[in-house]
Parts: C-alpha cells; sequence; structure tokens
C-alpha cells in the first residue's frame, strides 16, 4: 500500500465513522463505487477498530497487582479452578516467593473459606518432601478465594518423562515417590481427591512434588448438599475420578488409589516405544497391566488396600518378583473397565440425543469439508482428540446422572465450554475448532448469548493462529455471521458472511461456499436486497446440483425464499415442492431438514388463501419443531403465529384468540427476536380487529410497528406491511380519511423497496385508493385502484381476498 | 552522563536550544533522558517502588519533574521533552520486553508477530513488541499516526497532551489515533 493510498483509505473510515451504522453501507457504496478493494479495506479496518476494544490506549504493563500481602509476578498456568501465579510475600525484610492459585469467579467464596479455615491446620502439618505446601489462603478484595502454595519450578509429570526419555523403571520410580506422598498424607488422614499428572511437578534435580493437596476438599464439599456437589463436580477431573467419586459417593482413601492408577497407566501407555530391550517387554507389560488393572478396580475393596501396597507391588516387578495383582484377572478388569467407559458413553448419548444430533451433524460436515482437503491422516487424529472431548463432557456428567438427573442439551454444553479451557489449553487449534462447534450447537438451541463469545473467540483464535485468508476462519466466520442473522444483526452479519464467502471462493470446498452463499442470501432478504439474494441462491444451488450435493433440499428452499421476496410465488412454490421432494426421497418423510421448506410452502399456501392445504404442513412444522428445539423456542413462536394467523382469516376467533395468546406469551417470556415479536404483536393486532375491537387492535399494531422498525428498519417491506395494518386499524376507529397518511408511507417504502408490480402492493393500493376516494379525490384514487387491479389479475389467484376487494373497490372508486 | 544525576538545568537548556532550532541540541539531549529514564525504570523493576513492571506514564513524568526546569520551559519545550522521552520509553520497554521473552524461551531470537509470542510470554511484553514492529510499517504509510501511537502507547500521554506536544488540533489527533488504532489491531490480531 502507498502513503496516497493509505490516506484515501483513512479519509472514508474517518467519515464512515462519523455515520450511524445504519448508514454506512449506503456510504461506502457511494464512496467506493467500483473499487471493491478499497471497499473491503476500510470495512475491514472499520471492523477491528469496533473490535479494539482498550487497545492501545493504555501504556503496556499496568503495574503489579497484588492479591493480600502478595504481589503477582506472572502467570504459571490456568486451569478449571482459576489462574496460579508466582508471587512474593515481603515482610520485615523477608521474602518468599509462592505460588498463589486464584479461585475463579463463580465458586462460593464464603464456603470454601470456611471450609479452608477448617482444612487449615492438617494441610499446614502435611510435610512431606513430595509434597507442596499448603501456606495460606483468603479472599481478594472483590470476593475471590485464594490459596497460597510453596512455589514449585518444575515440569508436568508427563512432559518431564517424554522431554526426559525416561524408560519405564525410570518413570515407575517418580511414581513410587508419589505413592509414598500420598501414603504420608493418608496416615495423617488428609484424601487429595484430585490426583492427576498435571498436579504433579518434577522438579529440575528430579523431585516429583504432588500439588494442591487439601484443595479439592477445601473446594469440594461432603456428598449430599445440593448447591455443594455441584461445585464438588466442577473441582474434579473426571477421566482421574473413580466411580465412586463419580456418584458423588463417600470418599476414602481407595479414591486416590484409584487415580493413582490412572496415573500409573497413562506414565506407562506414554512410555516411548522400544526402549525396553524386547525380550522383557512383553513380561513387563503383562505385569505392569495387572497392577494398574487392580489399581482401577470398579469397587474399592479390590483395589490395594493402600498407595504403599501399590508401591510394593510395582518393587516387586522392578525386583523381577512375581506381582501380587494375579495376571489372569487382568482380563476381566481391563475389559470391564472399558466396557464400563462405553456403557457411561452410552448412557450419556441417550439423555441427549438431541444434541449428539447436532453434534453429529457438524462433525460429519467438519469430516466432509475435510476429506476434500486432503489432510486426512492428520484430520482423523483431529477426530478422535475430537471424540475424546466430547467423550470427556459426558463423563464428567456422570455424577449428576448417577443421582438421577436428566441432562439437558445446555449441561453438555456448558460442560463442553468450561473443559475447552481447561483440557485445551495446549491445543489452541483444536480449541478453538470445538469453541465454533460448541457456539454452533448453543445457536442452533438459541442460547444466543452463550453461542456469541464462543464463536467470537474461535474467530481471533483462528485469525491468529492461521492467518486471516484460512479455510478455517472462513468457517468460524460463517458460524458467527450465521449467528448474527439469528439475532437479527443483519448488517453485522453480511459483513462477516461477504468475508467467509470470499475466502471460500478461493480454498472451497465448493460444499462450503454453497453454504455461506446461502447463508449469506439469508441475509440479504431481511436487508430486502432481494436481487442480490436471489442472485446469490442462484449461484449456491448452482453448485451444489454439480457436485451432486445431498442438500439440494436446502438451497432450493432458500432460492425460493428469493422468489418470495420478488413476488414471484408461483416459482417459489415450484421451487419447495421440489425441494420437499427431495428429501422425501432421501430420508423416506418430512423431517428436521424439512422444516424450512414446510413453512415457507405453507406460507406462500396461506398468502393464495389456500388455507386447508396451508394448515397441516403448519401443523406438521409445529410437531417438529417442538420436538426439535421444546416448547420455549422461536420457531414454536412462529408456527404459532401463523397458525393464529389462518385461524383468523378463517373466522375461527376463539381458536386464533388461543394460539396468539399462546405465541406472545412465549414471545415475551424467552424474549424472542424482534422480527419473530412483531409477527406476533401484527396477528394480534389482526385478531383483535377482527373480534371488533378496533381500539385495541390500534395500540397492539403501533407496538408491532415499533418492533418491526427495531427489526428491521423503517424503510422495509415488512415494516410497511406493519403499517398497512395499522391503517385498516386507524379507518376503522376514524374513517378512512384519517388512515391516508399511513398507506402513503407504506406505499412510499413498497415503491421503492419492492419489484414493480409486487402482489403485496395490491391491499396498499387498494386501501390508499378507496381513502382518496372517500376524500372526493377521484382523480388522484383512480390510477391507484387501476393498479392493484392490474397487479391482482396477474400476481394473485383467482378467488383471492385480496383480489376481490381491488375490483370491487375500482368499480366502487370509478362509481363515485 | 551515566553516572551522577544529570542537571536539571542541562536539559532544560539543550531543549530550548533544540526548539530554538538547535538540532545538534537533540543528539545531546537523548542519551540524557534516556539514562535518566532507564535509572527510573530500572528501579521501578528491581522493586524499589514495590513494582516490577514498568509504568510508562509515571517513569516519563517523574523523569521530566527531575530533568527540566519547569520555571524555564514553554508548553514547546515540554512537548518535545514527553516526544523524546516516547521514544526513549518505546526503546526501554521493546528491550525489556525481549529480554524478558528471551529468559523465558531460553534465549531463542525474539519472534516476529504476536501470534508466536502469544503463547508463552505474558500478553503485556508480545504486545509491546508487536507493537513497536508494526509501528514501523505504520510509519511508512503515515508518520504522525505512528508518532501519536508512539506517545500515547509507549509515553503515556493523553490525546490532549499529544496535540500540544505535536501541535495539533485534539481532534486531528483522536482521528490519526484511531486510524492508527484500527490498523495495529489488524495487523496485531489478523481481522
Amino acid at each position: 500500500m502507498t502513503p496516497e493510498r493509505w490516506a484515501a483509505i483513512g479519509r472514508v473510515v474517518d467519515a464512515a465513522q462519523e455515520l450511524d451504522p445504519g448508514l454506512r453501507a449506503d456510504f461506502l457504496g457511494r464512496e467506493c463505487a467500483g473499487d471493491a478493494e478499497m471497499r473491503a479495506e476500510v470495512e475491514s479496518l472499520l471492523h477491528a477498530y469496533e473490535r479494539a476494544g482498550g487497545f492501545l490506549e493504555t501504556p503496556p504493563a499496568a503495574g503489579p497487582r497484588a492479591i493480600g500481602p502478595y504481589e503477582l509476578l506472572d502467570e504459571l498456568g490456568r486451569g478449571g479452578m482459576g489462574v496460579v501465579y508466582r508471587a512474593v510475600r515481603r515482610d520485615q525484610g523477608f521474602e518468599r516467593n509462592v505460588a498463589l492459585k486464584l479461585v475463579k469467579r463463580g465458586m462460593d467464596t464464603d464456603y470454601i473459606l470456611r471450609r479452608f479455615e477448617a482444612e487449615r491446620r492438617i494441610l499446614a502439618g502435611l510435610e512431606h518432601p513430595n509434597i507442596a505446601r499448603l501456606l495460606d489462603g483468603g479472599s481478594t478484595g472483590d470476593g475471590l478465594p485464594y490459596f497460597v502454595m510453596e512455589l514449585i519450578e518444575g515440569r508436568h509429570l508427563l512432559r518431564y518423562c517424554e522431554e526426559e526419555r525416561l524408560d519405564a523403571r525410570a518413570r515407575l520410580a517418580l511414581f513410587r515417590q508419589l505413592c509414598a506422598a500420598v501414603q504420608y498424607a493418608h496416615q495423617r488422614l488428609v484424601i487429595h481427591r484430585d490426583i492427576k499428572p498435571s498436579n504433579v511437578l518434577v522438579t529440575a534435580e528430579g523431585v516429583p512434588k504432588l500439588l494442591d493437596f487439601g484443595v479439592a476438599k477445601v473446594l469440594a464439599t461432603e456428598a449430599g448438599g445440593e448447591t455443594r456437589t455441584e461445585t464438588a463436580l466442577r473441582a474434579l477431573t473426571p477421566e482421574y475420578a473413580s466411580p465412586e467419586q463419580l456418584r458423588a459417593e463417600t470418599l476414602t482413601t481407595a479414591t486416590d488409589v484409584y487415580s493413582l492408577g490412572v496415573v500409573l497407566h497413562e506414565l506407562l501407555a506414554g512410555e516411548r516405544p522400544g526402549r525396553t530391550p524386547s525380550a522383557t517387554r512383553r513380561d513387563l507389560h503383562r505385569d505392569l497391566a495387572a497392577i494398574t488393572a487392580r489399581a482401577l478396580s470398579d469397587e474399592p475393596a479390590r483395589r490395594y488396600a493402600s498407595a504403599e501396597q501399590l508401591s510394593e507391588d510395582l518393587g516387586r516387578h522392578l525386583d523381577g518378583r512375581p506381582v501380587r495383582a494375579r495376571p489372569d484377572s487382568f482380563a476381566y478388569r481391563a475389559g470391564k473397565f472399558a466396557r464400563r467407559n462405553k456403557l457411561r458413553l452410552l448412557a450419556g448419548a441417550l439423555v441427549a440425543a438431541s444434541l449428539l444430533t447436532g453434534l453429529g451433524v457438524a462433525l460429519h460436515q467438519a469430516r466432509v469439508a475435510r476429506a476434500e482437503r486432503d489432510h486426512a491422516q492428520r484430520e482423523s487424529a483431529k477426530a478422535q482428540q475430537v471424540a475424546g472431548f466430547l467423550r470427556g463432557i459426558f463423563e464428567s456428567l456422570y455424577p449428576k446422572r448417577a443421582r438421577g438427573q436428566r441432562l439437558s442439551a445446555q449441561d453438555l454444553l456448558d460442560a463442553g465450554t468450561e473443559r475447552v479451557d481447561r483440557e485445551l489449553a495446549d491445543q489452541p487449534e483444536l480449541a478453538a475448532s470445538m469453541l465454533a462447534l460448541l457456539g454452533s450447537v448453543y445457536r442452533e438451541i438459541g442460547l444466543l448469548d452463550k453461542a456469541r463469545p464462543l464463536l467470537t473467540r474461535s474467530l481471533a483464535m483462528r485469525e491468529r493462529l492461521l492467518g486471516p485468508g484460512h479455510a478455517d476462519v472462513a468457517e468460524s466466520l460463517h458460524a458467527l455471521g450465521r449467528l448474527e442473522v439469528t439475532s437479527a444483526h443483519y448488517e453485522a452479519g453480511r459483513v462477516l458472511l461477504e468475508r467467509a464467502v470470499a475466502i471460500r471462493e478461493r480454498t472451497g470446498p465448493p460444499t462450503a461456499l454453497a453454504e455461506s452463499l446461502a447463508q449469506l442470501g439469508t441475509d440479504l432478504h431481511y436487508l430486502g436486497q432481494a436481487e442480490r439474494e436471489r442472485a446469490v441462491y442462484t449461484r449456491a444451488v448452482a453448485i451444489v446440483e454439480a457436485s451432486g450435493g445431498r442438500d439440494l433440499h436446502r438451497f432450493l428452499t432458500s432460492l425460493s425464499l428469493a422468489e418470495m421476496a420478488r413476488g414471484d410465488f408461483a416459482a417459489a412454490r415450484r421451487l419447495l415442492e421440489r425441494a420437499l421432494e427431495d428429501r422425501r426421497r432421501a430420508v423416506g418423510r418430512y423431517d428436521e431438514e424439512s422444516d424450512v421448506a414446510l413453512l415457507n410452502l405453507a406460507e406462500i399456501l396461506r398468502l393464495d388463501e389456500e388455507y386447508a392445504a396451508a394448515l397441516p404442513l403448519y401443523e406438521q412444522a409445529l410437531a417438529l419443531d417442538e420436538r426439535m428445539y421444546g416448547p420455549d423456542h422461536q420457531a414454536v413462536v412462529y408456527c404459532l403465529d401463523e397458525l393464529g394467523e389462518i385461524a383468523v382469516a378463517i373466522g375461527d376467533l376463539r381458536r386464533a384468540r388461543d394460539l396468539l395468546d399462546r405465541a406472545l406469551a412465549t414471545a415475551r417470556r424467552i424474549h424472542v427476536n424482534d422480527n419473530i415479536l412483531s409477527l406476533s404483536q401484527q396477528y394480534s393486532g389482526r385478531l383483535l380487529l377482527a373480534e371488533g375491537k378496533p381500539r385495541e387492535a390500534r395500540d397492539e399494531l403501533e407496538a408491532a410497528l415499533r418492533t418491526a422498525t427495531a427489526a428491521y428498519g423503517e424503510g422495509h417491506a415488512l415494516t410497511a406491511e406493519v403499517l398497512v395494518d395499522l391503517a385498516a386499524a386507524t379507518a376503522r376507529l376514524s374513517g378512512p380519511a384519517a388512515a391516508e397518511p399511513l398507506l402513503t408511507r407504506a406505499l412510499a417504502i413498497q415503491r421503492k423497496v419492492l419489484m414493480p408490480g409486487h402482489r403485496s402492493l395490491v391491499p396498499t393500493l387498494t386501501a390508499l385508493g378507496t381513502a382518496l376516494a372517500v376524500e372526493g379525490r377521484a382523480d388522484q384514487a383512480r390510477p391507484l385502484l387501476q393498479e392493484a387491479v392490474t397487479i391482482a389479475r396477474t400476481a394473485l389467484p383467482e378467488r383471492h381476498s385480496q383480489r376481490l376487494a381491488a375490483e370491487q373497490a375500482a368499480r366502487g372508486g370509478a362509481a363515485r | 552522563m551515566s553516572s551522577g544525576d544529570p542537571q536539571p538545568g542541562e536539559v532544560t537548556r539543550l531543549l530550548v536550544a533544540w526548539s530554538g532550532g538547535d538540532a545538534a541540541a537533540l543528539e545531546r539531549l537523548i542519551p540524557l533522558v534516556y539514562d535518566e529514564l532507564r535509572s527510573l525504570a530500572d528501579r521501578q523493576l528491581a522493586g524499589e517502588r514495590g513494582g516490577h513492571t514498568l509504568q510508562p506514564t509515571a517513569v516519563v513524568h517523574e523523569a521530566y519533574l527531575k530533568l527540566v526546569d519547569q520555571r524555564q520551559v514553554t508548553w514547546r519545550n515540554r512537548g518535545h521533552f514527553f516526544s523524546v522521552a516516547a521514544q526513549v520509553m518505546r526503546r526501554l520497554l521493546v528491550d525489556h520486553a525481549r529480554r524478558r521473552g528471551a529468559q523465558k524461551r531460553g534465549g531463542e531470537e525474539t519472534r516476529v508477530t504476536l501470534e508466536d509470542v502469544a503463547a508463552e510470554t505474558p500478553a503485556a511484553e508480545a504486545e509491546i513488541l508487536a507493537v513497536d514492529q508494526a509501528l514501523e510499517r505504520l510509519a511508512a504509510l503515515d508518520a504522525t499516526q505512528a508518532k501519536v501511537v508512539e506517545l500515547r502507547y509507549f509515553g503515556g500521554l493523553t490525546l490532549e497532551e499529544i496535540a500540544e506536544v505535536l501541535g495539533a488540533s485534539p481532534s486531528t489527533v483522536g482521528r490519526a489515533f484511531r486510524l492508527a488504532k484500527a490498523w495495529l489491531y489488524r495487523e496485531l490480531f489478523a481481522t
């Protein structure tokens, strides 16, 4: 870039920033006409500025932070419970470096501190060369609990073994020191409860130190207490937790023996192959496997009675003596171990079938997309990691399930989100993928506020890790763009989706490009850009048809929306029928995927006043949506709205009242998006009018107008429709003349955004023409009414009420 | 001049001379300011003031009070001082960040972009290095914008103070800063 170019870009960015965000697109369109590159540049800078927050606003390093008497030096690590800092305490010339663990927000400070006080003496008394001492605890100014521990400079156990290339013998020696530490604590009646490799640091001298002794107990609870148990669950680490721990039963020292078994297993499985002479390898393996299996027995009573006994058996093995763990029982136990885990996985899966479908689809799409990318091997490793991660989510929730509670999709997602931070900190690419996946599923189940931060983070991470033009960045852009569309932030959605399209044009794969195009089309639909919308969808359909895509029905459905927006209902209807047929051929019935096509076809039928045909489609869609999303979802509200509107149209007012009351109540309770809410209000206004309550109708429609304006803006076709309804209520209250300004406004909007000859013009023209005729302005009324009739005769079915009304008004207007 | 305290009179005299058009005065001024800033910074880092991180705003203002005889300088001299101080502070912070980064990574060469560094070094140091390098690229496009960022970020000056230093209107400075911020954010975080 040249300085001149940068200055020119700067001027446009500057001017755009002065403008209301809603006006920027038009402004940029003018300023950057013919210079797409400049426009992209300006948009990306505006976007960057919006996200930059306090960046550069304050000088770097805002000074030291202190907690209590401790001054924080730097961060040592972070995990599920919180952040660990290197800190220093200085009193009276005495200086001591320590590790300070700051417990994250959301845990019960008072309770934790009470626990800490109760345990403090015992914990402070734990003095063992392999145990990091707990020194102090307290709470910060803003109420977060913290613990202060002896500072250990060292590497995590597994990393140490890897990097030092320790053989099995050396690993066992380290492990036995841990056993000794655990044994020492057990004799003082302290159970660790959260033994895992990351809680073991090995110093440069090769001394292993067990961290966090007693912390789990302080953070956790006795079994039984309601909220307490929740805290306990979060504090422990499921992969290393014993079955009784997962069931939240009373814990004994056998629990720690089990966790030691898991650590042992990991230490040995992680051993570098080929370092042991092959002659002894087999025996070694059998012995150690037997010992591990015994430590991992389901029944606490079948495990080693103490950490010491476990250590002794390992000692026997190292000396070449027969081990106590009987090899013949190994196969049984190991098999049982695996089976149990599998069962646990299955149980979780069944409970959360709905979520799994979502995850499955997402994973499948990810696999398909990636297969096209020729990274088969790396991706299969990634897929395994993802599978492992998902399994972890289920397992982490096992205790809750074991207590007989039902798991919801949200439980799984919440658990998953938490685990991303805890466990994938060192695998940022995988973490970004999981965040994208979790965010998408949150969006899918309507928890938009939970989805947004995850997707935003995923995008930022990927941009940082992979560069701005990477296919995965496009995936995140797409997901976030889709969320914005769902949240009715259409302008933001457009920017994101256009970027996703631009990347995918280059990187492919074509199916992904088609997805982004279609999503962009949806966004343009709401922005009221019908022609661009149609062009984008048409391209998407062509791509999918060319690649023989199995999802053709979805794209046809989307294209039909564009045709509807243009007013070509006949074309839309053909596309939808084709889409539904495509889907029915593929799966043998209407299913979740048919939802949108069903709704759109239903809407066309409703608008064509074929109510008998529309009704069963809406009912099917409602049943589908309730099954997929539960009753509290905006898709359900939408179906109720439309069913209510049909009931109004066919004069079943009692049923209409029932449906629309339900829709409005749900809409308000779950805070649906404004576009859905405005529909509920609009239909409810129509119903009030039909019920002969024009005053209430006008109030409701005024509310609808405000909501629609908030959702779409003042100049949108859907806002104009609400104006027409409001005009009807006003005419009923104060005569046709009073409605005239509203209708004039509506018509001006429609003339601007609708295609000439669009059928939605008919009721507006008719009403306005009638109003003018009543006022005696026949000259002005006549051409409008004539136009209404002309459009009605080409665009509306023969017996359509709007067509009849237009014809009648034209005759009446002419008679005056 | 690294031994002993510099004389307030001398810095003031050089500042006045430089503002009066004596370019050579700047060359003698910079080492003076540098030494003072570094010793203030070192003391801060050594924990003498109970801190272990640099606080540029405090350091720069403290150096100013110490080095410049306030009775003899005009706002324009003051502006020149801060301009020099911010430059020097930038160098100090970058050196410091490099050293800390290098310690952490066993003496490896320092990294180029934030992505590389972010994984292990604390964010502030990674950010300092990345901003420093990106600023050089920005200076090639618009020197004023780069200067504004230097004064704000490394010198810890407010936008009003920067306007004073550069002799520009606050709104011009604000605009330059906004643009630079957007550009740098995009450079660093690749949005």
